[in-house]
């Protein structure tokens, strides 16, 4: 599920799962632990498959 | 950092034996405004212990009333958030589907009570309560879904009140196996007790779907992503 992109030192800071598309969320993350101070933001695709019902 | 916490402990010791003298312990007694849960939790070992003294038959743990509300958490010295789900504090996920007015998918029927008032023992509480012993984790795990009660601490385990206790199962932190093991090698922390930020293993985000029961969303310290499809049964992805 981690994007490649990530790598080592990078924290997961927020993760925001979608309220209106099932199995969309959104993704912050930062680097400071390698002094890049810039925010990222990520939005993995579609995991394509719904979630199980109850 | 020590000092503010330790001040901050001070302050909640001090809180709570004064509710407990001025409540002469009813509030912290009341039967179904409690949990129940985990009674591990550290008490403050004052003389109020047995002012606090509950009646045989009573539920015990920590009550809702003996966690201070965010607010007065004692001058804005709060770190992160409370994990305590009582009615002062209800989880993100169950805020944000009532803000928004969205139906919670494959939530139970019961009422959400409004943060006043004080629920008794349904018949339906005394039905999760009895599931919650007797189901097996994997089990629990999808229960907790959009359960008001539920909270996650964020250390690869679901937790509800009234002591379930679920694994997600698998690990969904580590990018170095190694580390997440606890350990006295030199250059490794090692807190058995974790009285502090944990490094290893720390799940630093989780989100839950609105939409959709059990799925759940981990971020970690250490770019970990995961995300499961039922609540944490089958592992993460």
């Amino acid at each position: 599920m981690t994007p490649k992109a990530f790598g080592d030192f990078t924290r997961v800071s927020i993760i925001e799962a979608s309220h209106y598309a099932p199995g969309t969320a959104y993704v912050a993350a930062n680097r400071y632990q390698l002094e890049d101070m810039a925010p990222y933001i990520w939005k993995p695709l579609p995991t394509g498959a719904p979630g199980p019902r109850s | 950092m020590d000092r503010v916490e330790r001040r901050q402990s001070s302050d909640r010791s001090e809180r709570r034996r004064s509710q407990c003298l001025f409540n002469g312990g009813q509030d912290v007694d009341r039967p179904g405004r409690g949990d129940g849960g985990s009674s591990t939790t550290s008490r403050p070992r004052t003389t109020s212990r047995t002012a606090c003294a509950r009646p045989a038959g009573q539920l015990r743990g920590v009550r809702a009333s003996r966690w201070p509300a965010e607010s007065d958490a004692g001058s804005g010295t709060t770190f992160g958030e409370s994990v305590h789900p009582g009615p002062a504090r209800q989880p993100r996920h169950h805020l944000r589907g009532r803000q928004l007015g969205i139906p919670l998918a494959g939530s139970t029927t019961r009422p959400t009570p409004s943060a006043s008032s004080v629920r008794g023992p349904t018949a339906q509480t005394v039905t999760r309560r009895r599931r919650g012993r007797t189901a097996s984790s994997g089990r629990a795990a999808a229960d907790l879904a959009h359960d008001p009660t539920c909270f996650y601490p964020r250390r690869q385990r679901a937790v509800q009140r009234r002591r379930t206790r679920a694994e997600l199962d698998g690990s969904v932190t580590r990018s170095h196996p190694p580390r997440s093991r606890r350990s006295s090698v030199l250059g490794r922390p090692d807190h058995a007790d974790q009285t502090t930020a944990e490094y290893y293993g720390t799940i630093f985000t989780i989100a839950e779907s609105p939409r959709v029961k059990g799925l759940l969303w981990t971020g970690s310290a250490e770019r970990m992503i995961h995300l499961t499809r039922d609540g944490g049964r089958s592992g993460p992805t």
